[in-house]
């Protein structure tokens, strides 16, 4: 999964992104090391309970969260079991960054139900 | 504050590119809508994001989190935060969430 993840980071305006399970845990990274694991996992469980709550609520599936801040941004993918956590740059490039996940996403989604 | 939440509504209804908003504080309390439907839902939808936003941006330590959007299939709500509550606004579709926060920060810097 590594290797997928590479194809997102090389996008200009991508600091690193990781995929998590249903649970928070984390499955591939590509972050810069001063991001430890502790802290992705619950990067990743609050993405993935806050989807889940969503679903829940409004019986429909969510597809993503895009959340900016003065200091970057994050984009959030849905991989059904799991998700796609992308920190970058506020004004990065977002149909090519889209164009970027939504090829990683299918793999990812694929390789995840292995 | 409830004369200047009621206005920041109408207003906000009155832009093509929002198909309705809800105003909800951090609790989840519905404060004013422009929903035809379940407000508390989307109010809901709004706090949910919200909070997890804020969450997220102080353990990546991105600052305070400024607007988001959380997309289901056609859905789309723009989520705004204000010191005491948060905006969420049902985008119309085609409408780009980028200009709608732009023009919705003016709105809110008037109306202040």
């Amino acid at each position: 999964m590594e290797e997928i993840l590479k194809d997102i980071t090389a996008v200009v305006g991508v600091t690193g992104c990781f995929v998590c399970d249903s649970e928070g845990r984390i499955l591939a990274s590509d972050m810069p090391h001063l991001f430890d694991d502790a802290l992705l996992s619950s990067v990743g469980q609050t993405a993935t309970q806050t989807m889940a709550g969503l679903a829940a609520a409004r019986r429909r599936k969510v597809g993503e969260l895009d959340l900016l801040y003065p200091e970057g941004r994050v984009v959030v993918k849905n991989l059904r079991d799991g998700c796609l956590c992308i920190l970058c740059v506020r004004n990065i490039n977002v149909p090519l960054l889209n164009l970027a996940a939504k090829a990683a996403v299918r793999k990812l989604t694929a390789a995840m139900k292995e | 504050m409830q004369d200047r939440l009621d206005k920041l509504a109408h207003r906000l209804n009155e832009m093509a590119a929002i198909a309705g908003s809800v105003i909800v504080a951090g609790d989840g309390t519905v404060l004013t809508d422009t929903i035809e439907g379940n407000a508390e839902g989307e109010g809901a939808v709004a706090v949910f994001v919200g909070n997890a936003a804020q969450q997220i941006g102080e353990a990546f330590a991105l600052g305070p989190f400024d607007w988001g959007l959380v997309t289901m299939t056609r859905y789309r709500m723009l989520i705004m935060q204000q010191p005491d509550f948060f905006v969420g606004l049902l985008l119309a579709e085609k409408s780009s969430p980028a200009l709608v926060s732009a023009q919705v920060e003016e709105t809110l810097a008037l109306l202040h």
